[in-house]
């Protein structure tokens, strides 16, 4: 694959939609091959910890939560949300040594989904732009068997509309441009419109034309073990205004993930990320 | 992966399994410290022991013992005899063998968790503790018979069910004893003969440095359950222990003091990482500073 640059430790990745973490829910997560948890307080504070309690390399995804702590399920260690240790019950009128703590990420929480930074963020929120400036919503998270730079090439070089078997997945049909710090794909003229723009390493926003009209839908991709990646595909525009398009993304999402685990296009995916490539900007902030 | 280097290792009896797991005229193959081995049982009873090589050949393997009921093989020259359990030989106690739980973690991590307390309270709670007396008073740690044992005594604990024999809920007394890197005892109040202790082994077989096979007994007085009983209570705590085995990282257990951070009670643990790491250890241990 061309160098795309997707994975670097200055952007933020999605990391779960919103409403996949409840309040006092726990969730275990791998972002480019680190384990971590994510959970969120009752005062709905989000926060992302590496998955390891300082004490013995316990996961602390399989402890519990209540208000604005979380507990170590071996030990029952109490860690408050700035992940520091605040009790420890085999001692219980001691004051647990600063270096008790568990390592940090930087989180945020933003158009629906939380966000997290495995380095320093090179922007205090993710920049979503998407053309209508409406909300995301959320349509479903899928995993698959391919590292990230080949997805993020397959959903720049096809449309998830798209029905048809013959497919150009070297992206030849295509214009590529940069516009604006985004790397951007587009095929007009002749075929149905499609455009999909890489405005930042984790973030595809793209327009497709549908049977009914123009859809507009966003991939926010996360890099998680080597060779593997999540797609959180969302809608933009309110759930009202989108209601039949889950189910007609939904299949084109599955359509691309068979193809992509077919491994049969590797080579034109390969061609196309060379395009990409050639087209991304030293530094993609966001 | 291959048969390891580590000569400290290599030098140290290890049991493989019980002498009945292998009937007459029959044989077992394993792994040890990375070595194929095969274990053949001749029609008339006796045992030896074989490595197996990749290009088929089988080398004999000298050391070899039966002891406690359970087989015994060094791969190397043994350092040291196998470790002294006298209270095999005595009469009062029923003797159960616990079989054979595979777990995805180093022998070292399985040694730890043994001689831990103050997990007690969460993993084991309504039997070893409870939540409400999750509190872990000072014990002392001592080395003895030359430094060559590592004991940890006078720990108490408050346990609503201490084994298979009682529902008293009481303070018990423990002693732990790790006469080697791979086998721990503890020796715990019996609550049906005052006075007695019940013993409860484990006998680490080091297949790789990240998977081990644990080898158990329990030395216990104990008149009214029936062995299956007996098993299922300790079968029960050893599952909760493993379900926490398998989700700590790293696997290998960290011996600088920069590496995780200890607590109070886990004086018995610092004692065994630094006693493992001035051994020469190298085999099952990760010893990266950070």
């Amino acid at each position: 694959m061309g160098q795309l640059n997707i994975i670097n430790p200055w952007s933020w990745y999605a990391i779960a939609a919103s409403g996949q973490l409840a309040r006092g829910q726990i969730l275990p997560i791998v972002l480019n091959g680190t384990p971590l948890v994510t959970w969120r307080s009752q005062s709905d504070k989000v926060s992302v910890w590496s998955d390891r309690c300082p004490h013995r390399g316990m996961r602390l995804s399989l402890g519990a939560t209540r208000d604005e702590i979380l507990i170590c399920p071996y030990h029952g260690w109490v860690f408050g949300a700035d992940g520091a240790c605040a009790h420890i019950p085999a001692h219980p009128q001691l004051t647990p040594s600063r270096a008790a703590r568990a390592r940090i990420y930087p989180v945020t929480e933003s158009n629906g989904y939380v966000w997290a930074c495995l380095g320093e963020p090179a922007a205090p929120q993710p920049i979503v732009r998407n053309r209508t400036g409406n909300a995301l919503s959320h349509v479903r998270t899928m995993h698959v068997s391919v590292d990230i730079e080949t997805v993020v090439v397959a959903l720049m070089t096809r449309s998830l509309l798209d029905e048809s078997d013959a497919s150009d997945w070297a992206g030849e049909a295509l214009e590529w441009r940069s516009d604006e710090g985004a790397v951007v794909a587009h095929r007009n003229g002749a075929h149905p419109l499609f455009t999909a723009r890489l405005t930042f390493p984790g973030f595809l926003s793209c327009e497709a034309a549908g049977p009914e009209g123009i859809v507009r839908y966003s991939a926010l991709v996360q890099p998680t073990m080597p060779g593997a990646s999540a797609l959180h595909l969302a809608v933009d525009g309110s759930a009202r205004d989108v209601e039949k398009l889950p189910v007609v993304l939904n299949r084109g999402l599955v359509r691309l993930r068979d193809e992509l685990h077919s491994r049969s296009h590797d080579a034109a995916l390969s061609a196309a990320a060379e395009r990409c490539a050639a087209l991304m900007p030293d530094q993609i902030h966001g | 992966m291959p048969k390891t280097t580590d000569r400290v290792a290599l030098d140290q009896w290890h049991a493989i399994g019980t002498c009945a797991h292998i009937p007459l005229g029959a044989a077992r193959k394993t792994k040890l410290l990375g070595q194929d081995i095969e274990i053949v049982r001749s029609d008339s009873g006796a045992f030896a022991c074989y490595e197996l090589h990749a290009d088929g050949s089988a080398a004999p393997v000298p050391h070899l013992c039966e002891m406690y009921g359970f087989l015994w093989v060094c791969l190397g020259t043994p350092a040291q005899p196998i470790v002294a359990i006298p209270e095999f030989a005595e009469t009062g106690r029923r003797l159960i063998l616990r079989g054979v739980i595979g777990v995805a973690s180093s022998p070292q991590r399985v040694i730890e968790n043994f001689i831990d307390l103050s997990h007690f309270s969460f993993i084991h709670t309504g039997t070893l503790g409870g939540y409400d007396n999750a509190e872990v008073p000072k014990y002392n740690v001592e080395y003895r018979e030359d430094g060559t044992e590592l004991w940890a005594t006078e720990c108490r604990f408050f346990q609503p069910k201490a084994s298979a024999a009682t529902n008293l809920s009481t303070e018990v007394l423990y002693d732990y004893r790790i006469p080697s890197a791979f086998i721990s005892i503890i020796y715990k109040d019996s609550l049906v003969r005052r006075g007695k202790k019940d013993l409860i082994g484990l006998f680490l077989q080091p297949v790789e440095e990240e998977e081990t096979l644990v080898h158990s007994f329990a030395l216990v007085h104990d008149e009214t359950n029936s062995d299956t009983h007996i098993l299922h209570f300790y079968h029960e705590i050893f599952g909760q222990d493993r379900g926490v085995l398998i989700h700590q990282t790293p696997k290998k257990l960290p011996v600088s003091p920069r590496r995780d951070i200890p607590t109070l009670s886990d004086a018995s643990s610092i004692a065994y990482r630094r006693w493992l790491d001035k051994s020469g250890l190298q085999f099952g241990l990760d010893r990266n500073l950070s």
